[in-house]
């Protein structure tokens, strides 16, 4: 869909998105606590497609829909490994107090919110320069195979009528983890898009 | 005598996390809420010198919850501390009486930073 727009409306978008996802991998090192990178952006549906799926892996999706004026949905995807690494790495031990259960539900809880605050920095980012009220509503986390990825990604897709689609993949070299961040977008982003760009 | 707080948030993670930087500072913890309700009904019986508030939560929105305050007549002192960071979002929770707004992620430091100076700028104001 980025490809229809005109070109300066393509640069305005790209723009954005670029500038957003730069904030998320701020935001990520900071809740890491470890420098992440951008490794790679791509645009377009073909590009949720795009996922290893030659192992055996399992993998966390964590997902993040968006309310408000502008509608989709957003992932963040570790394996199980990166998932497990993050956890005992970078969970503060002193919050832990209570049992084993609620030792559990930290674990859960904290990579949660690595995705809502992840995906709440391109929120804002849409929501400030396009001027749209939008939220990410509470973050879900779905274990699935690595052989079931891209169907899972493409049900989404069609579930939403999305058509903007991007994708970024983190590198943390220390913490050795690359998580794939995927959104998918409904239409009014497009018209938003075109209305900030005859404005300029 | 001990200063008391509430923290509301979704997550039990942040709430810990909120509620040992307060520790720190001297608070009390009295409660914690992972949903709006909860947080309305344990603020009115409470009545905590300070309320840690999270935008969204399952069943309503921080800057609801701060109309509600405002509705009743409380003066509960707010800070909000959520990971949405529009410009709007943070303009209304301050003209709703959010006393501060605090951007997730945050360095602990700059949460107790925060604290401190609300603190003294009670003494000085008092």
């Amino acid at each position: 869909m980025i490809n229809q727009l005109e070109k300066k409306e393509q640069s305005l978008a790209t723009g954005m998105i670029k500038e957003g996802l730069r904030k998320a991998s701020t935001a990520l090192a900071s809740i890491l606590n470890s420098p992440i990178s951008i490794k790679k952006i791509d645009f377009g549906v073909d590009s949720m497609s795009k996922f290893n799926v030659a192992d055996s892996k399992s993998y966390d999706l964590l997902r993040t829909e968006l309310i408000g004026e502008i509608q989709g949905v957003c992932h963040l995807i570790f394996t199980q490994e990166e998932i497990r690494r993050i956890i005992d790495t970078c969970l503060p031990k002193e919050l832990y107090t209570g049992a084993p259960s609620e030792l559990e539900l930290m674990e859960l809880e904290f990579i949660t919110e690595i995705d809502n605050m992840v995906s709440a920095t391109i929120i804002s980012q849409f929501s400030n320069i396009l001027d749209v009220e939008m939220f990410g509503n509470v973050p879900s986390l779905h274990t699935i195979k690595s052989n079931e990825v891209k169907e899972y990604l493409e049900a989404e897709s069609n579930k939403y009528n999305s058509t903007l689609h991007f994708k970024s993949i983190f590198q943390g070299e220390e913490l050795e983890v690359s998580p794939h961040f995927t959104w998918m977008v409904q239409d009014e982003f497009v018209t938003k898009i075109k209305d900030m760009a005859v404005l300029q | 005598m001990n200063k008391s707080a509430l923290i509301v948030d979704d997550s039990i993670y942040m709430r810990k996390l909120v509620g040992k930087v307060l520790e720190d500072e001297g608070y009390t913890i009295v409660e914690e809420a992972s949903t709006g309700k909860e947080a309305i009904r344990l603020a009115a019986d409470l009545n905590p010198d300070i309320i840690s508030l999270d935008n969204i939560l399952p069943d309503m929105l921080g800057l609801d919850i701060l109309d509600h305050f405002k509705e009743e007549g409380s003066n509960h002192k707010v800070i909000m501390v959520s990971a949405v960071g529009q410009q709007r979002v943070v303009a209304k929770a301050i003209s709703k009486g959010a006393v501060d707004y605090i951007l997730k992620p945050f360095d602990t430091a700059e949460l107790s930073e925060k604290i401190k100076r609300l603190e003294n700028l009670e003494t000085t104001t008092r």
